[in-house]
């Protein structure tokens, strides 16, 4: 027995330095990796994204406000920090690592919308987190949804189990070759996209409509994140983008979650732009589907948006 | 409790330090702890039936205590069948009540009566089949006088319940299992070491193999319609190789936790699809369930004696019975129905026991004519393998005439392509190493290629980061569903 106790220790620990040292190697080639899951959050970790204006969200951010835009019109160096599927929690966590790594951006986008305080089960997209669960406020985060077990974050290598296109890059990375380059300009994904069907299909399964539940500690959470900018003094402005106007009429409350980010917004002094009556709202021809803007809708928009902030004049305020 | 969750990772090792430290000089205590760490491990997915695995326990000892003490035929006769109707009794029940129902009401209607009977929404108690038939067999070689009964409870409660092949088989002989719980285990090293080899082994069969081949085959049976013939042909494939990467993974890894625990179970798959004709297959494909209805039931119709009516009729039923063992559907009878046809030929014209050495024995590659004889053999197994994995006969019969169309030269289409590569180079690997090593037990228990302990462990950690590389998305045990 002893014998067999001391064989399987050795053995454990070979296996184990085996896999300290794969999850070394795939973690820090992620890290350089510039396909388009690590490409930005590298970025914000290195210390290299630097911009004047962040642009934060969900998909709604990031296909709908283009820096391209921002840039000209402002005279700014803008960035989109849009993270497609994800509601206010990992993006107060993105941007934390943001304001650790780099400097203090003059104005901050933040894209509110309908999903943006619900509380969902699981983290789309968790994978951009698998090399940084070690940074603080990571794993504390990610342990709030589904996505990493718990032997994700106690065995080394395991969170990567499966993913042999992600270790691939990894490993690839670390030798300065790129599978996949990330091709979205500062952050910004234009979907060059025509309207699908998939309104038609959430209307004919919800006549009655549905009614949007914000999660009350995420509701704390933003108020808290306004708060704290406002002490940093860090301009932002809230803004609700369009959204097709007859899905706006499916979401029963929509004046409750309206009223909502008025209310931060008028308790913190700060600016709330609502474009869901605008006239971009009432067309369809600039939208993919009902909640994201095509990309002649999303340069419509930005151009808007960015009128609207140089008239404000609120970059050159103190 | 799966085989590869964390809850069995931390299971395992608990169950066997205890066993081998703290109740190692006490054998009732030792059979005492295999019995709790059962309950547990079963009551782990749903605590209420483990009150029919105790009945079934109470009643078949209780049954074989009582044709210990009678030699009056009538007597031992009833007792039989007392068993026998309870523990059949429960799978009839749990497993195909509703399938009964149904076709009633359909027979019914189809002659123009209209009755009304309903269906009953129940839950299948894993390992139902299996545990089903191991406590049937303690209680039917009683009675042939091949056993004596026991009078040891809870030797006998551990042999119903040992949690390695519980659920999911090798289905145990009482005259093989039974008397390795009345003597004190001794842990050997040698023993243990190739337990663990063999459990590698199973995962890597189970994650990598049968879960990547899982996502593909069930992207394809879940969209038949619309594809070509060479994807539905792979999709067949596929699902060939996920179900016994599945199947025999499991039996590996029962087998192999066994063994930690000083125990032997019998060997339930040897390389089938390296077969030569369907009858080596099923000598080679779950043969615990194999020699099961051979001992029990094809033998006491007379099996291959007899005129050669009798010889087709018992063929038929033992391939029937088998496939609609499997589950409460035609298209398992019709899968027993196909291999029966396809065994036949071979029955009568005495053919069938041609080939009993594995292929090559003492040869590293095969003739030309084994290598036809073996693809035409593998072939009929995918074609088989069809109606296993379709969800009606109808599904099977429209996915069958789909493969054998001009579509089939055409470019194979999935969804994610580099699945597909990644699997067809996976199975790749996977068949080397069967094949190099399938004189042994398992195909990675001699690995004469292996001879330092330093290249041995090499490869267990390669296999290992395979594992872990290529884990393909958690699926089930296909086997728990039957």
């Amino acid at each position: 027995m002893k014998k067999f106790i001391t064989t399987v220790i050795v053995f454990g620990i070979i296996s184990l330095i085996t896999l300290y040292t794969l999850d070394y190697l795939v973690s820090t080639g992620l890290r350089k990796s510039k396909s388009d899951t690590y490409n930005t959050i590298n970025k914000i970790v290195d210390g290299t994204l630097n911009a004047d204006i962040i642009i934060n969200g969900s998909s709604k951010a990031l296909v709908q406000v283009s820096p391209k835009i921002l840039d000209t019109i402002l005279n700014q160096n803008s960035y989109n920090l849009g993270m497609d599927g994800n509601e206010f929690i990992p993006q107060l966590l993105q941007y934390e690592l943001y304001k650790k790594y780099n400097p203090k951006p003059k104005l901050i986008i933040q894209i509110v919308g309908n999903d943006f305080l619900q509380k969902k089960e699981e983290l789309i997209g968790y994978m951009r987190f698998a090399p940084y669960l070690k940074l603080n406020g990571v794993s504390a985060m990610t342990e709030q949804y589904k996505g990493f077990s718990f032997i994700d974050y106690h065995l080394p290598f395991y969170r990567y189990s499966g993913y042999f296109g992600l270790i691939m890059d990894g490993l690839l990375s670390n030798f300065g070759i790129h599978r996949q380059i990330d091709l979205k300009y500062k952050g910004y994904q234009e979907k060059d996209y025509i309207w699908d069907n998939s309104f038609d299909k959430f209307k004919a399964s919800n006549p009655n409509g549905i009614q949007i539940k914000m999660n009350n500690s995420s509701k704390e959470k933003f108020n808290q994140y306004i708060e704290s900018l406002v002490q940093d003094n860090i301009h932002i402005i809230m803004v609700y983008p369009p959204t097709y106007l007859p899905s706006q009429d499916l979401i029963r409350n929509k004046k409750e979650v309206i009223n909502f980010y008025k209310a931060v917004a008028k308790n913190n002094n700060v600016l709330f732009l609502d474009y869901s009556s605008n006239f971009i709202s009432n067309e369809k021809k600039y939208f993919y589907n009902s909640q994201h803007l095509n990309k002649n809708g999303a340069e419509r928009f930005t151009k808007l948006l960015a009128e609207d902030i140089k008239s404000t004049d609120i970059l050159n305020k103190k | 409790m799966l085989f590869n969750s964390l809850d069995f990772a931390i299971f395992l090792p608990i169950v066997f330090l205890l066993y081998w430290f703290a109740v190692q000089k006490n054998l009732t205590l030792q059979n005492l702890l295999i019995v709790t760490a059962s309950y547990i491990f079963y009551g782990w997915w749903d605590w209420r039936f483990l009150s029919l695995i105790l009945f079934s326990t109470i009643i078949d000892f209780s049954v074989g205590k009582a044709l210990g003490k009678t030699t009056k035929i009538n007597k031992r006769k009833t007792l039989l069948w007392i068993s026998i109707i309870v523990n059949l009794g429960f799978l009839g029940f749990f497993k195909y009540y509703n399938f009964f129902i149904e076709n009633f009401i359909e027979a019914f209607t189809f002659f123009g009566s209209d009755i009304r009977i309903s269906s009953l929404n129940i839950i299948l108690p894993v390992g139902i089949s299996f545990y089903t038939f191991q406590t049937l067999s303690y209680t039917i070689d009683i009675y042939r006088g091949k056993l004596e009964p026991t009078k040891d409870f809870i030797a006998f409660t551990a042999f119903v319940s040992f949690f390695p092949q519980l659920v999911a088989g090798p289905i145990e002989r009482a005259t093989l299992l039974l008397p390795q719980f009345y003597v004190k285990r001794k842990f050997d090293y040698n023993k243990a070491i190739d337990g663990m080899r063999q459990i590698l082994w199973g995962l890597f069969k189970k994650v990598v193999i049968a879960d990547n081949c899982a996502l593909l085959a069930n992207e394809v049976f879940n969209n038949s319609h619309d594809l070509n013939a060479s994807t539905l042909f792979l999709g067949a494939l596929f699902f060939t190789f996920q179900i016994y990467g599945d199947f025999s993974g499991y039996s590996d890894i029962a087998i192999g936790i066994s063994r930690l625990f000083g125990f032997n179970l019998m060997k339930n798959f040897a390389f089938p699809y390296f077969s030569r004709d369907i009858a080596e297959f099923w000598r080679r494909w779950h043969i615990s369930l194999s020699t099961w209805f051979r001992d029990y039931l094809y033998i006491p119709l007379g099996g291959s004696r007899g005129s050669l009516g009798s010889k087709v009729r018992n063929t038929f039923i033992i391939f029937i019975v088998s496939g609609f063992w499997h589950g409460a559907n035609w298209t398992f009878v019709i899968w027993g129905l196909l291999n029966a046809l396809y065994f036949l030929p071979l029955l009568l014209t005495k053919n069938n026991r041609n080939n009993i050495e594995i292929i090559g024995f003492d040869r590293s590659w095969p003739s030309f004519k084994e290598v036809l004889s073996m693809f035409l053999t593998f072939f009929m197994t995918v074609l088989a393998w069809i109606f296993f994995r379709a969800e009606s006969v109808r599904h099977a019969m429209s996915y069958i005439l789909g493969i054998f169309s001009e579509t089939i030269i055409d470019k194979p289409i999935f969804s994610n392509m580099m699945s597909f590569y990644k699997a067809i180079g996976l199975l790749l690997i996977f068949i080397i190493i069967e094949w190099f090593g399938r004189r042994g037990e398992y195909a990675i228990s001699e690995m004469k290629w292996a001879k330092t302990k330093t290249l041995r462990w090499v490869f267990y950690i390669f296999l290992i980061l395979l594992l872990l590389v290529f884990a393909g998305k958690s699926q089930d045990f296909i086997y728990f569903q039957f």
